[in-house]
């Protein structure tokens, strides 16, 4: 029964069918190409490397470096094109690495036994019992294995691709925290003392529910793991590749292990599996360990914080033993796979790899064992622990002190702190980190015509022309004298007042990136707008307050009015930390925003920024560049506006997230990989406003939409309909039950 | 001081939820007594205007509460059967919330949540969440919460549902005494709850008013000893 209601239940599929379908789709979208050309990267890839497969290594790098050369000369000829085949600079650069290391893999192993040999005769380093002499003649004696076994080349990418992001490692650990969170679920429901009272309701209970998760480990792994490296294989060719030494791929270099890609991915899947199983009962142990849910969640919460702490311990730390014996080991278990360290344990050496694995299966029974203990020994019924006697005491002192704010604050806390609205700013804060500016076309020349845009900036006169002509007399080299022909015939064609703008900000602002970036920052501001808002109005559903609400005199239009106020404040904050950083990060990227006084149109004449701004227009730049950001301003209080109508209209708060998502997100996210069907009913074209930025029936639609909104949350907060139907759902739920 | 109720109707649908009320209240408490679905509720809504009425009128003073609006709202304190509220906020918290959708200026309410919460022995736990307090003691934070503002309208649905007998005592005590200069509804199935109290006692029976009186005359009538068998005698069918 306990396995039907985990493994079987809607939670536990629904969110594994959710995994599996993003980590499949992100994976061939990300890997087949950007903007719907799904597999264009895989096939350049694909088509160059079988092109030079029929030549020796030493003849394939000799072609991957003449195709450079041709490049080169292209550019230095002013007539580069990159063709019909965009990626295969990237590509040729990837298999000249494969082939440069293939050529090199038998040297480097034969080197390895020669520096052992050689540092072993070094007198400083002669003593056998010093942690030098062993790791020299552990690492030779390691590499030994791998001697005489034939490296081929192939389609790595095939492999490497698969392992390139951490998405399916997280995701197979959120399933395990996703079955933990159902084994405490009796707690949240008020079963705990019932259960813990039953005759088998305590070790029996716990030993299934180990196995539960050691099932619900495996079942996640290659659920997430199996589809992407079948998808991977597909893509790449890579399909009847299985049988190759895995070491033929380069990040495999210094794994002293022979096996084949096969053996590799099944092993790398078991000890997924295995991992995340200690992860899920590591997460158990501590969560059923504490009565208190909140607290519990804060114990897992700092456990993983110090444990990912531990992985930032340098290699030659004293410590680094506890790089490796962590958690995150197996959460990111390539970076240790692939990495070949010795480490000082007690006297002996150990590899950090080989030690992840051997302390992997004690670990487990150890864990299983505490949870079972927990499960025995910890009583349901227990006066409040010291933490939260503590929490309670400070409560006291501090509750009298928060009386001062008016509705408006009191709704303000209860969204920002009490819903965790805070927390996802700050999380948001983290995300925008990571973050990078939207990319500008990339122009080998690029670099020469941002030198002299940037010191020829302001209006444009007969004297820029002329110090133009003279640099170009001056030049020796072919790129810069490029570069400075296509500026002085800039200049010439200028009209009257124009300017010679610096256009790498502007143009990074206004520009197509090939890699989505515009679509990606838009997203991201709908998603965590849509998380912030999604309960402002639902939360009172769902705490079963709306009838005492109703009935108080500020209940209705006051209520609203904050609300609907709070809803544009949080929109706000969201779009002034989403581009509020975009701004920061390109004026660092590429250079100030300057020349904010100069007409528009200026932005046309450069050689880099003509992507929109072929237009007449006089409008100083700062006033369009206000424009773009303010009409996104719009576009994001507009759907904070829609979020707060869906928001009141459901009963609780998962629900009306999950609207929003469907509503906001999921159409944003589509159109963001290339889907062109639901363009029009999506807010990221014009939260981008990139492509329509000249076009004003986008914005006109969404501030109508915002207005609608607001206005239809309005009479759904105001008006008797939300309580009625409240009514009607009491009253039916009466009926059934004197039936 | 009057609310005068006429030919109140409401339906849900095909079903009659409150069919042609008509009843006219001055100060004093009026007990209201009636089987599951019988009216008792939607009157309650109907009063606090949290449920469209289909038919008849309120009338506060001879105006039309729903004129009236949030005038007549600043008059009412409703404490629903449900108690819903936010199991994260303190007692202390939840009141002060409760102030301010009320529109009570801050100062005064800041005082009157003490006094509230001392009237209810609450005080000592007001700090605390509510979502970790009994039933009893959430019953006791909505009744304060309906006592906030000083409202001359208590509509109080099952407000001793889950109280122990010195709660419940205290607690009658206390709306005995508010009775003196308002209007109070008291909806209970606990008859002893009213019975010493109540001006007077409404039976009602499938959205209808069967009968009505003081405890004495509606004893008498049924010539029973308490409103138990009143209740017996006018409802027991149910």
């Amino acid at each position: 029964m306990e396995w039907r209601r985990v493994l079987l239940g809607k939670a536990f599929l629904s969110i594994l069918a959710l995994l599996v379908v993003l980590n499949t789709f992100f994976f061939y979208y990300q890997h087949g190409g950007s903007y719907g050309q799904f597999g264009v990267r895989a096939e350049s890839y694909n088509r160059n490397l079988e092109e030079l497969a029929s030549l020796s290594w030493e003849e394939g790098v000799a072609a991957c470096d003449a195709y450079h050369e041709e490049v080169s000369q292209a550019i230095m000829n002013g007539n580069w094109d990159r063709g019909p085949d965009r990626y295969k600079s990237a590509s040729m650069d990837a298999i000249k690495a494969q082939l440069e290391y293939l050529i090199s893999y038998p040297p480097y192993l034969n080197g390895i036994e020669k520096d052992a040999k050689k540092i072993q005769g070094v007198s400083l380093f002669s003593d056998p019992n010093s942690f030098n002499y062993k790791n020299t003649v552990k690492t030779a004696n390691d590499f030994a294995r791998m001697k005489g076994r034939d490296v081929s080349f192939g389609h790595d990418m095939a492999v490497t691709d698969v392992l390139e992001d951490r998405w399916a490692d997280y995701s197979i650990v959120l399933l395990a925290a996703v079955i933990c969170a159902m084994f405490l679920a009796e707690r949240r429901a008020g079963l705990w003392p019932m259960i813990y009272a039953a005759p088998g309701g305590r070790v029996k209970l716990a030993a299934k529910r180990v196995g539960i998760l050691l099932a619900g480990s495996l079942i996640g792994t290659v659920a997430v793991l199996g589809p992407r490296i079948l998808l991977s294989a597909w893509l790449y060719n890579g399909l009847d590749e299985w049988g190759r030494l895995l070491q033929s791929i380069p990040m495999f270099k210094n794994v002293p292990v022979p096996m084949t890609v096969g053996q590799f991915w099944l092993f790398y899947m078991a000890v997924k599996a295995a991992g995340t199983f200690l992860i899920g009962l590591v997460l158990w142990a501590v969560m059923s360990m504490v009565a208190n849910l909140g607290l519990a969640l804060c114990a897992a919460g700092l456990l993983l914080a110090a444990e990912y702490a531990c992985t930032t311990i340098r290699s030659g730390s004293a410590f680094a033993i506890l790089r490796y014996a962590n958690l995150f080991s197996y959460v990111d278990y390539i970076q240790v796979f692939q990495r070949y360290l010795n480490l000082n344990l007690f006297g002996a050496l150990i590899s950090g790899s080989d030690l992840v694995l051997v302390i992997l299966p004690p670990l487990c029974f150890v864990c299983a064992g505490a949870c079972l203990a927990v499960a025995r020994y910890k009583h349901p019924v227990a006066p409040a622990n010291r933490l939260l006697r503590f929490a309670d005491g400070m409560r006291k002192k501090v509750d009298p002190g928060t009386a001062r704010g008016g509705l408006m604050a009191l709704e303000t806390g209860k969204l920002f702190i009490r819903r965790k609205g805070l927390l996802l700013l700050i999380l948001l804060a983290l995300v925008l980190t990571e973050s990078v500016p939207p990319y500008r076309r990339y122009d080998p020349l690029d670099m020469y015509d941002q030198y002299y845009e940037q010191l020829y900036a302001g209006p444009i006169t007969g004297e820029t022309a002329a110090s133009l002509e003279a640099e170009l007399a001056a030049s020796t080299e072919a790129e810069r004298s490029s570069s400075l022909m296509r500026l002085i015939n800039t200049v010439s064609r200028a009209p009257e007042g124009a300017w010679l703008v610096p256009s790498g900000p502007y143009d990074s602002v206004w520009s197509q990136d090939d890699e989505g970036r515009h679509g990606a920052t838009a997203l991201l501001a709908l998603l965590f707008l849509v998380l912030l808002i999604s309960p402002i109005a639902s939360q009172e559903n769902e705490a079963r307050v709306k009838l005492l609400m109703f009935a108080s005199p500020g209940g209705r239009g006051r209520l609203w009015r904050r609300k609907a106020s709070l809803a544009a404040l949080a929109s706000a904050l969201v779009w002034a930390m989403v581009y509020g950083t975009e701004f920061f990060l390109i004026s660092r990227y590429y250079g100030p925003f300057t020349c904010l006084a100069a007409p528009t149109s200026s932005l046309g004449l450069s050689t880099i920024c003509y992507t929109f701004f072929g237009s007449e227009s006089s409008t100083p730049i700062w006033l369009t560049l206000s424009l773009h950001y303010g009409r996104r301003l719009l576009i994001m209080l507009s759907v904070g506006q829609l979020c707060m109508l869906t928001s009141s209209l459901c009963r609780r708060n998962r629900d009306a997230m999950l609207v929003n998502m469907g509503l906001v997100v999921i159409p944003a996210a589509l159109v963001n990989i290339g889907s062109k069907a639901l363009a029009p009913v999506s807010f990221l074209i014009p939260l981008e406003g990139v492509p329509v930025f000249f076009r004003s029936t986008p914005f006109i639609v969404c501030a109508l939409v915002g207005a609608a909104s607001a206005a239809l949350s309005c009479y759904w907060l105001t008006t008797h309909r939300a309580v009625f139907r409240a009514a009607v759902h009491r009253l039916s739920a009466h009926r059934v039950k004197q039936n | 001081m009057e609310l005068k109720i006429s030919d109140l109707t409401k339906r849900y649908g095909n079903k009659l939820a409150l069919k042609g009320f008509s009843y006219t209240f001055t100060p004093g408490i009026y007990g209201i007594l009636g089987a599951n679905g019988a009216g008792k509720s939607t009157l309650m809504n109907l009063i606090t205007d949290n449920v469209k009425r289909d038919e008849g009128e309120i009338l506060w003073e001879g105006t039309d509460i729903l004129s009236l609006g949030a005038a007549f709202r600043a008059l009412v304190g409703y404490m629903p059967q449900e108690q819903g509220m936010y199991g994260d906020y303190s007692a202390r918290a939840f009141l002060r919330y409760m102030a301010q959708i009320k529109g009570l200026p801050r100062k005064a309410a800041r005082g009157q949540i003490e006094e509230l919460l001392e009237l209810v022995n609450l005080s000592d736990a007001a700090h605390r969440r509510v979502g970790g307090f009994s039933g009893g003691m959430r019953q006791r934070v909505m009744l304060a919460q309906a006592l906030l503002g000083d409202p001359k309208v208590l509509i109080l649905d099952e407000p001793t549902a889950g109280l122990d007998p010195k709660e419940r005592l205290r607690l009658r005590h206390y709306i005995s005494n508010l009775s003196q200069d308002r209007i109070v509804f008291l909806s209970t199935h606990i008859v002893s709850d009213i019975e010493s109290i109540a001006k007077d006692v409404l039976l009602m029976k499938e959205g209808t008013l069967v009968t009505h009186g003081t405890p004495e005359t509606l004893i008498e009538k049924a010539k029973g000893k308490d409103l138990e068998d009143v209740y017996m005698f006018w409802l027991g069918a149910d």
